[in-house]
């Protein structure tokens, strides 16, 4: 075949993909634009079909919408609040101005003007919340909501929804009961799921502490620098909640199992990369494999609350007999 | 070739990272990203014609995490505890991370302090006799460093190395010469207490 033909033949099969694409992504918004019109979190056979679609994909210019939804922003939102908050003075504002240049990758989606927007929803947001005030971590939560949202006060109450409802107050809380958690679900599931690792992990003495929480703590917005990916993860995270950070976290290490059969000195700088070689489709894959049944995350979430409860108890009887 | 595991730790912002990066790459970025968790860093040095490799732990500065120190001090040989000169709460904050080491470990590892930003003398909230009374009220090292200058960063890590050395051999002859005495290894192994030994191996990670 002669070069022509051939690049002929190449332009076609382009052309042939990207309708395929657009015809995907029309279809897409349609079944988005319909899951909006018939909004309602409470109705369990919605729920399923949101699941469902979220898995499947969002497109780019729906994200925004959709997440506004997810969050419940307009819901929540009260008039005057956020411009009350900036007004007033947040104890925290010497940590949120040394943090906010440090956001690493994630700068490139804030502009020079938006870092200010950024300063006020985190100072906003710590003096509405002046109990757990500004966490390491926060600022790079707010960046990357901020560069979808694109508005600082819809930042900011997304902010309240994630921290609240989401349950990643549990991260931020002294002595972080949640990291201890997800430690905990973590390794369980590690052991079950990737036995291969987890042994290899055990023998070499690398510990969840040392990886998973960065990767909770940030919704993975620090240690993913694959965008598009981090977005679809997001998509996912919005839905299902906590339990699709530690199936993500199980996908990252299926995804590079055979570098992780390696010795510590091999396997660690892995665990801290930042994941930019990944490929989409390929992981992807692997995280809808590994997804972890919500009824069997339950369990294991009971198991852990009994479990800490008894401690605390034991803790306190000792304390007593003293 | 050994090697051994220093962790560093100190409040925010007070450049633990900084000083690892002017370690590793003699390079300076005055907004290195905020450490979420712990960063993990390795290279080899030579001092006093041995070799040493060192596992260097950066871990984050925020207190609340606090919970997550004692993984990461485990095992390892020293602990640098960073305080910023020019931040007189970050030096008082030493005890706090003192108490923290100690929990874990007692007085079973060497400690370094350090007050880094000695290129911002002018802002200087403590000084030198403070810091090197501090010390040796514990019977710590000290040093001060300027991460962005990289003044003292080698020598940090020169030191680091001559002391864990000091460290290793002082432990190697502790077991030596119980080995001449009972001459036989099944002695040993019998001075060892089964419970502790399961304890230990229990223990693991987290």
């Amino acid at each position: 075949m002669s070069n022509q033909k051939k690049n002929e033949k190449q332009k076609k099969n382009e052309k042939q993909k990207n309708n395929e694409k657009e015809k995907n992504n029309e279809k897409q918004k349609k079944r988005w634009k319909k899951l909006l019109k018939n909004w309602e979190l409470t109705d369990e056979k919605f729920c399923k079909q949101l699941n469902k679609q979220v898995w499947v994909g969002l497109p780019n210019e729906m994200r925004k919408e959709v997440w506004m939804r997810l969050l419940e922003i307009e819901q929540i939102k009260v008039k005057g609040i956020y411009q009350q908050y900036l007004e007033g003075n947040s104890e925290d504002e010497r940590y949120i101005r040394l943090d906010l240049p440090r956001l690493g990758n994630l700068a490139q989606f804030i502009q020079n003007e938006d870092v200010e927007c950024l300063f006020r929803t985190l100072k906003a947001y710590t003096i509405h919340n002046s109990k757990m005030g500004y966490v390491a971590g926060l600022s790079h939560i707010a960046a990357f909501l901020y560069s979808i949202l694109q508005d600082e006060e819809d930042t900011f109450w997304g902010l309240c929804t994630l921290i609240d409802k989401y349950d990643l107050y549990s991260h931020f809380a002294a002595g972080s009961p949640g990291l201890k958690r997800d430690i905990y679900l973590f390794t369980t599931l590690l052991e079950k799921y990737l036995p291969k690792i987890s042994k290899n992990f055990k023998d070499q003495g690398v510990c969840a502490e040392m990886y998973l929480p960065r990767w909770v703590i940030t919704v993975f917005t620090l240690g993913m620098n694959n965008f598009p990916l981090l977005r679809r993860m997001w998509d996912v995270f919005l839905v299902e909640g906590i339990r699709s950070l530690i199936g993500f976290s199980l996908s990252i290490l299926k995804y590079e199992e055979e570098q992780l059969l390696q010795e510590f000195e091999s396997v660690i700088p892995f665990l801290m990369s930042d994941h930019s070689h990944f490929e989409f489709e390929k992981i992807w894959k692997v995280m809808l494999v590994i997804k972890i049944d919500e009824k069997e995350f339950n369990k294991l979430l009971i198991k852990h609350e009994e479990e800490t409860l008894s401690e605390k108890n034991k803790k306190d009887n000792n304390n007593n007999n003293l | 070739m050994e090697n051994f595991k220093i962790c560093f730790m100190g409040d925010q912002s007070v450049g633990k990272t900084s000083i690892i990066n002017r370690f590793i790459y003699d390079d300076f970025n005055i907004n290195s990203q905020s450490t979420v968790g712990v960063d993990f860093l390795s290279k080899t040095i030579f001092v006093e014609n041995e070799s040493v490799r060192l596992h260097l732990w950066d871990t984050a500065g925020q207190e609340r995490f606090r919970c997550l120190i004692p993984s990461y001090v485990r095992n390892s040989s020293l602990v640098v505890i960073v305080f910023d000169i020019t931040n007189k709460t970050s030096f008082k904050s030493i005890e706090f991370w003192m108490d923290t080491v100690q929990n874990e470990r007692g007085d079973d590892v060497i400690v370094f302090l350090v007050g880094n930003k000695t290129d911002l003398e002018d802002e200087r909230q403590v000084s030198l006799e403070k810091l090197e009374k501090e010390a040796n009220k514990n019977g710590f090292l000290y040093l001060e460093t300027s991460a962005k200058t990289g003044h003292n960063v080698k020598q940090l890590f020169r030191k680091i190395g001559i002391s864990i050395l000091k460290q290793n051999k002082k432990r190697k002859e502790l077991i030596k010469p119980e080995l001449d005495e009972n001459t036989s290894l099944m002695n040993i192994s019998l001075n060892i207490d089964p419970n502790k030994l399961k304890q230990k191996e229990e223990s693991g990670c987290c």
